[in-house]
């Protein structure tokens, strides 16, 4: 199935791409962030707030975006 | 057939001319030098940027929006809701989502709009803390380039791009205000609505105004010669509770 995924890691991405069925949100982070921890992004679904264990449906809208983004 | 002498005179078909009296071939450029790499601002982004910094007694962050084909052209400054007090700004991190949510309805790619990281100081020094160097990194680490841009109240301003190709580095940048990229016009009406829409002072953090630098006049900002004008009043930030 094709979900959407958005993640401004490297080059930045923000594209189509095609997943397993059953697939849950942890499992997408593992597979798409090698250098991370999900503490380090707020990770949505269709602009929702997600638990790692939400199982992802094909259209979704997945976000990992960065966090604490602090200025002094 | 030329031949350069030692007296620093070009001997050319054995007539010898002083080398400033040669006449620049019409095939060369005028300046053949390879550009420096700058950060460049549209008149209007650095106009915004200006006012929102000098809009209220509060530090304010936001993001570069970067020109498509040309991303180190910033043309608008983006404030996300924010928690700010004269030393800290803070993102909203839910507002950071939304606001990669709404430039990736807008069409434009991450690169343009979540690279260059611009935040300003109360003070006169542009100069990153330890806070700011901690994001630049944890944050902004993770991706393949961004620039972490400072502007200070009393006018200096800071820009350094971080990058990974390679063995990866970190070089200082040059920032001008490019008034040969076209530009709209102003609209303070709308930055102020932005400013009071974003901004939230952090309550029981503030300092006696005297203490805070003066903020330079737009005029002086953008390099216009013009009489001195006599000191504005500083917008007052409503206290909105967070
Ligand atoms: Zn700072």
């Amino acid at each position: 199935m094709k979900i959407l995924y958005v993640n401004n890691d490297g080059g930045g991405f923000a594209d189509h791409i095609e997943i397993q069925d059953g697939t849950s949100v942890a499992q997408l982070f593992s597979q798409r962030v090698t250098n991370g921890k999900p503490s380090d992004y707020l990770i949505r679904v269709n602009r929702q707030p997600a638990a790692s264990d939400q199982l992802l449906l094909p259209g979704d809208r997945v976000t990992f975006t960065p966090v604490k983004i602090e200025g002094a | 057939m030329c031949r350069r002498g030692p007296d620093g005179l070009i001997s050319l078909l054995f007539v010898k001319v002083p080398m400033q009296s040669l006449p620049r071939p019409r095939s060369l450029p005028a300046r053949t030098a390879r550009p420096r790499t700058m950060l460049r601002f549209t008149p209007t982004a650095w106009a915004k940027l200006l006012f929102l910094r000098d809009y209220g007694s509060t530090e304010v962050g936001g993001f570069g929006i970067s020109a498509a084909g040309d991303l180190l052209l910033v043309t608008d400054f983006v404030l996300v809701p924010q928690v700010c007090s004269v030393v800290t700004v803070a993102f909203d991190d839910v507002a950071v989502a939304d606001y990669f949510d709404q430039q990736l309805d807008l069409g434009r790619q991450l690169e343009q709009v979540a690279r260059i990281w611009i935040h300003t100081h109360p003070g006169n020094s542009a100069h990153p803390s330890h806070v700011d160097e901690e994001t630049f990194e944890r944050v902004f680490g993770r991706s393949d380039w961004a620039v972490m841009v400072i502007v200070a109240c009393g006018g200096e301003s800071y820009a350094r791009l971080r990058f990974q190709a390679g063995p990866g580095g970190s070089l200082r940048l040059p920032l001008e205000v490019d008034f040969q990229t076209p530009f709209t016009a102003s609209d303070q009406a709308a930055w102020e609505e932005e400013y009071l829409r974003c901004v939230r002072s952090q309550p029981g953090f503030s300092f006696p105004e005297d203490t805070l630098c003066e903020p330079r006049s737009l005029e002086d900002a953008l390099g216009f010669d013009h009489p001195r004008q006599p000191r504005r009043q500083r917008h007052r930030l409503p206290q909105k509770p967070v």
